[in-house]
C-alpha cells in the first residue's frame, strides 16, 4: 500500500468529518453543558492540525518515519471517534433527564466540596457499562433511568473519584494521588514478596503473581480508591448500594481474575474495605448490619474464599489502603459521611437504604414519593 | 465502576505517553535534532519509571509491561534517559524507544477494542 496515496485519501475524509462535528454543536447549550462543547470544539481543532500534517510535514517523507507515522495517523482516528462517539454522541441527545442529573451531581459536589468541576451526565450506558466516567471529557454516563430511582445513585460517589484520579498538575488533589500511590506500591510490594519466595508453587502461580501486580498497578488499586472515595463521601449508602450491585449482578465475590486485563478487584476485597471505611467513619452499627447481609449473600451463593483471594488480598495490604485513602481524603478537604449531616442528597440516599429495609414491600411507593426530593428544582 | 470507565481513564494516559514517544522518534528518525520540547516528556516519563515508589501507578504499569516485553534491565532506563539529555543517541536506544513506541501502540490498540465494547 502507498502510504502516501491512502492518507491523502482517509485523512481528507477525516478532516470533512471534523468540520461535520463543529457544525453539528455550533448552536445554543444550557449553561451546564457549555463547558463539554467547548471541551469538545477545542479538541477537535487541536487534531485538524495534526491531522493535516501527516500530509504535509517533510519528516513524514522519509521512509523510515513511515511506521511512525502510521501510529500517529491510528492515534488521530482513535481521538477523533473518541472524541465523536463519547462527548459529540452526549450533547446530540441532551434531554430533560440529563440535566436533571447533571444538576445533581453539580449538587453532591457541592454537598462534599468536591475539590473539581462536577462532570456532565449523560443517560445513555449501554447494557455492559453501568455508570462509566469519561475523565478526559469530564463526562460521566448513567443507564437511561437512573435518576428515577435512589438505590444505584450513591455509585456517582465513586465516579466522582476516578476524575480525580485522573487530575495532573493540581495541588489540591496530591493528597488522594499520593494515596494511590502509595496504597498501589504497598500491594507491588506484597506480590514482589511472593514472587520471590522460593517455594511458592508451580510454574502458573509465578505467572498468575505477575498477572497480579499488573492488575494492582492497572484497575484494582484504582477501583479500591474510588470505593473508598464513595464510602467516605456518602457512608453507608456506598456499602449497601455494593451489596445491591453485586446481588444483582456480580459472580464469585472471592473470584481472582488470573488476565493481567481484568478490570475490578474480587467484591469481597473492595466490600471489606467499604466495611474498613466505615467503622472509621463511626458507623459501627450500619457496617454490622452490611456484613450480616453480605455473609447472607454468600451462604445463599454458595461462596467461600480460596487460595488465591488470601494471597493477593491480604487485610493487611487491604487495611493499607484506607488508612491511605483516608488520609488523602480528609487532606483534600473533602467532607466526610456523617448520619443527619444536613445535606440533602447524601441524607436522602441514606434514607432510602433505611426504609429499603424497614419496609421492603412498601419501598417502591415511598421512592417515587421521594422524587422531589432529589430533583427539588425539576 | 464499569469496565469502560476504567479503560477510558487508562486511555487517556496511554495516548498522552505514545504521542510523546512517537514525537520524539519522528525527529529521531528523520535526521532532525529532537527540541527540548520534544525530549523533555519522554524523559520524565523514564526518569518517573525508575522510581517504583513515587511514580503514579499508571507510570508503573507501564514500566512493568516494558520490561516483561523487551527484557529491559532497570539499569537500562538510566542510560536512555542520559543518552537523551546529552542528544547522543545510540542505535540501541532508538531500538528501545521504538520498542516501547510500539508497546503504547499495541496498549492503546488493546484499550480501544474495550472501550468499543466487543
Amino acid at each position: 500500500m502507498m502510504l502516501d496515496d491512502y492518507l491523502a485519501g482517509s485523512v481528507g475524509q477525516l478532516l470533512e468529518r471534523a468540520r461535520h462535528l463543529q457544525g453539528a454543536i455550533s448552536k445554543q447549550f444550557e449553561p451546564e453543558f457549555r463547558a463539554l462543547a467547548l471541551t469538545c470544539r477545542n479538541h477537535v481543532n487541536s487534531l485538524i492540525p495534526d491531522l493535516q500534517n501527516l500530509l504535509t510535514d517533510p519528516r513524514y517523507k522519509k521512509p523510515k518515519t513511515q511506521g511512525i507515522r502510521l501510529r500517529a495517523y491510528k492515534l488521530l482516528v482513535d481521538e477523533l471517534d473518541f472524541i465523536e462517539c463519547v462527548g459529540f454522541a452526549a450533547l446530540d441527545r441532551i434531554n430533560p433527564e440529563d440535566t436533571l442529573m447533571t444538576r445533581l451531581v453539580a449538587d453532591i459536589a457541592e454537598e462534599l466540596m468536591y475539590p473539581l468541576i462536577p462532570p456532565v451526565v449523560s443517560c445513555q450506558s449501554h447494557f455492559s457499562s453501568y455508570f462509566h466516567a469519561f475523565p478526559a471529557l469530564n463526562l460521566l454516563r448513567v443507564p437511561l433511568k437512573e435518576g428515577h430511582f435512589l438505590l444505584h445513585l450513591p455509585d456517582l460517589y465513586h465516579e466522582l473519584g476516578h476524575f480525580i484520579l485522573t487530575e495532573q498538575n493540581n495541588p489540591v488533589v496530591e493528597p488522594f494521588l499520593k494515596a494511590h500511590t502509595s496504597a498501589a506500591t504497598t500491594a507491588r510490594g506484597h506480590m514482589a514478596a511472593l514472587l520471590s519466595k522460593p517455594t511458592r508453587g508451580p510454574k502458573t502461580t509465578q505467572q498468575h503473581l505477575l498477572a497480579w501486580t499488573t492488575c494492582w498497578m492497572g484497575a484494582w488499586a484504582t477501583e479500591i480508591l474510588c470505593d473508598l472515595f464513595g464510602a467516605f463521601a456518602v457512608g453507608p449508602a456506598y456499602g449497601w448500594g455494593h451489596l445491591h450491585l453485586c446481588a444483582k449482578r456480580g459472580g464469585d465475590p472471592f473470584l481472582v481474575e488470573t488476565s493481567p486485563d481484568s478490570s475490578h478487584p474480587p467484591d469481597e476485597a473492595r466490600m471489606f474495605v467499604m466495611l474498613e471505611a466505615l467503622v472509621l467513619l463511626g458507623y459501627h452499627k450500619d457496617a454490622t448490619a452490611i456484613e450480616a447481609h453480605w455473609r447472607d449473600l454468600h451462604s445463599f451463593g454458595g461462596y467461600k474464599s480460596n487460595a488465591d483471594y488470601q494471597l493477593c488480598f491480604p487485610n493487611n495490604v487491604l487495611k493499607r489502603f484506607v488508612e491511605e485513602a483516608f488520609a488523602g481524603y480528609q487532606a483534600m478537604n473533602c467532607r466526610c459521611s456523617a448520619p443527619n449531616s444536613g445535606c440533602r442528597v447524601h441524607d436522602l440516599l441514606n434514607e432510602a437504604w433505611k426504609q429499603f429495609w424497614v419496609a421492603p414491600a412498601n419501598y417502591s411507593a415511598w421512592e417515587q414519593r421521594k422524587q422531589s426530593d432529589l430533583f427539588p428544582k425539576a | 465502576m464499569s469496565e469502560t470507565g476504567i479503560y477510558a481513564g487508562s486511555y487517556q494516559h496511554v495516548r498522552n505517553y505514545a504521542r510523546s514517544v512517537d514525537r520524539l522518534l519522528l525527529d529521531l528518525n528523520s535526521g532532525t535534532s529532537p527540541t527540548e520540547e520534544a525530549v523533555a516528556p519522554v524523559v520524565s516519563l523514564l526518569e518517573a519509571m525508575q522510581d517504583e515508589k513515587t511514580a503514579a501507578p499508571s507510570i508503573q504499569l507501564l514500566e512493568i509491561r516494558w520490561k516483561q516485553r523487551a527484557s529491559i534491565p532497570a539499569s537500562r532506563l538510566a542510560e536512555i534517559v542520559s543518552e537523551l539529555r546529552t542528544q547522543q543517541i545510540s542505535p540501541r536506544t532508538l531500538d528501545d524507544l521504538e520498542d516501547l513506541a510500539s508497546l503504547l501502540d499495541q496498549e492503546r490498540a488493546d484499550m480501544r477494542l474495550k472501550l468499543r465494547g466487543v
